[in-house]
């Protein structure tokens, strides 16, 4: 196989009702990868498009065909995955192995959503679509409650009070707030402290308001290209260096191993193995937070720390720039923003500029970063990792 | 084979009935094909005590479901034979529910379905 790598990366701003379509956002942001990676649209010999819920949204489906044509990239071979929240993360998994088998040496991936189309009814009922719907959703499954569900087993199988907890999961919060406000392309962009998010609403006990991400519109897009095609291309390729992806069942049948989820543990050790490296030498990460207590499983799930313990590492700062291991120094889904079939485009995105060294401007860059890890979650059953690295 | 219908349709009887595997005596839920553990093809349906524990719960404060009006109590019921379902709670205060609670099973009518397996407080 052969090495492939990121060379042009686009952004939009996420945001609450966009003035834009699904369309219209992804092509702005692919025009903007297209640009940066030196290249025009008769170069790209294949799309690959994250899109969700686009059918309930906008009434439109089959969104590729008609993104590659608005584009410029007439008649190209386009592809839409759909593996809810992780939708994006497959499609940039997906293109990377036509690109390394030498079938494309160009490729555009795109995610796009516009979940703020939707009335609260329709999103919730829809966003349920990704549960189970025959023996899970007759009893009111909703995601707030399946994570709320794993955040009573945490708290029981780590012997962690639930007061503790609560607290532990607050400073999860408070940290993604921070980083949003360093982050121009953040759905929200104001401080929150501990005591907000222990007043905000009750949604599902014990989540709150403020232990969720927020319903987001936006899209990202990155090229990608074979190391030979990529050197001459750009000065700053970012390769892929491990992927990995898993499924698993229902909640209820996910017998052993709850609140872990097994399929991550098996997705990123895909990737560790693939890339020959270890938690240790990740010197970034931008993990699946879309509710506190996920992000928390998760970064133990990934290696980086003990079960039962991130808690208490996101307390002491250890997720911070400067930490162990920085996470989700973009605001993370929680508050950049969670426009689904968007979010693993743009995770890629954020690990390719910081392994690029251009945050530094938004003052939020992690010195001398060389590794970097992905880490999606889509439902109950979608586990995406990618290790991108600048050597 | 139509494990859905039948899993619903068997419900109507009053009773839980799950498939089980002879081979290696295990209930199996979800319906489906093959035993999950030792990928026997002959199971049978069999009912079952309908008595457990709560595994865990959350009592969803908002819900913009229709069908469903909140404060409700969704759980993962552990059942004495081993196996686990999504389910509600009802006839239980709110602040009593806890991890471990043992429930027994009450079948109710819900739109859309005839016997819908919650459970209570045992």
């Amino acid at each position: 196989m052969r090495r492939v790598a990121v060379i042009g990366t686009g952004h939009s701003k996420f945001c609450f009702n966009s003035p834009k379509t699904s369309l219209e956002m992804l092509a702005e942001v692919s025009l903007d990868a297209m640009n940066e990676a030196n290249i025009t649209p008769k170069d790209v010999q294949a799309i690959n498009v994250g899109n969700v819920l686009g059918p309930f949204e906008e009434g439109q489906g089959m969104i590729q065909s008609f993104f590659a044509n608005d584009i410029g990239c007439f008649n190209v071979a386009a592809s839409r995955f759909e593996g809810a929240c992780a939708s994006g993360s497959m499609a940039v998994r997906d293109a990377v192995m036509w690109v390394a088998s030498g079938y494309y040496d160009i490729m555009l991936v795109g995610g796009t959503e516009k979940s703020t189309a939707m009335t609260t009814g329709l999103a919730t009922r829809t966003f349920a679509m990704y549960g189970d719907s025959r023996y899970e959703f007759p009893s009111g499954f909703t995601f707030p409650a399946v994570f709320a569900l794993l955040a009573h087993l945490y708290s029981n199988q780590y012997n962690i009070p639930l007061a503790t907890l609560k607290e532990q999961m607050a400073a999860v919060s408070v940290q993604s707030h921070e980083y949003a406000m360093k982050n121009p392309n953040a759905q929200i962009q104001k401080p929150i402290t501990k005591e907000d998010v222990l007043k905000s609403f009750m949604v599902s006990t014990p989540i709150q308001l403020q232990d969720a991400c927020p319903f987001s519109d936006g899209a990202a897009a990155v090229v990608i290209a074979s190391e030979e095609v990529a050197k001459k291309l750009v000065k700053r390729p970012v390769y892929f260096a491990g992927l990995g992806q898993a499924s698993s069942g229902k909640l209820s049948s996910q017998y052993k191993y709850l609140p872990r989820i097994r399929a991550r543990e098996l997705a990123s050790q895909q990737s560790y193995r693939m890339a020959g490296l270890t938690p240790q030498d990740m010197d970034i990460c931008e993990l699946h937070d879309c509710f506190s207590i996920a992000a928390m499983i998760a970064a133990e799930g990934l290696g980086f720390f003990e079960y039962g313990k991130s808690g208490a590492a996101w307390e002491k700062g250890e997720t911070r720039l400067g930490g162990k291991i920085p996470i989700n120094i973009s605001g993370g889904l929680k508050a950049k923003g969670h426009p689904i079939g968007a979010t693993g485009v743009s995770q890629v995105y954020e690990i390719t500029r910081q392994l690029r060294g251009d945050m530094a401007e938004q003052g939020r860059q992690v010195e001398g970063a060389k590794y970097g890890i992905v880490d999606t979650l889509g439902g109950d059953g979608v586990l995406l990792s990618m290790i991108l690295t600048n050597q | 084979m139509d494990y859905k219908h039948t899993f619903w349709h068997k419900l109507r009887t009053g009773h839980l009935w799950l498939q089980y595997c002879p081979a290696c005596a295990r209930y199996v839920f979800y319906p489906r094909e093959r035993c999950p553990h030792c990928w026997e093809a002959q199971l049978d349906w069999q009912p079952l005590s309908g008595m457990g524990r709560i595994y865990s719960y959350t009592v969803v404060r908002v819900s913009a479901l229709p069908e469903f009006q909140p404060p409700y109590i969704y759980a993962l019921v552990e059942l004495d034979e081993g196996v686990r379902l999504a389910t509600n709670i009802e006839d239980c205060p709110l602040e009593s529910i806890q991890v471990g609670m043992p429930v027994r099973i009450k079948m109710i009518n819900r739109e859309g379905h005839e016997a819908l397996p919650v459970f209570v407080p045992a």
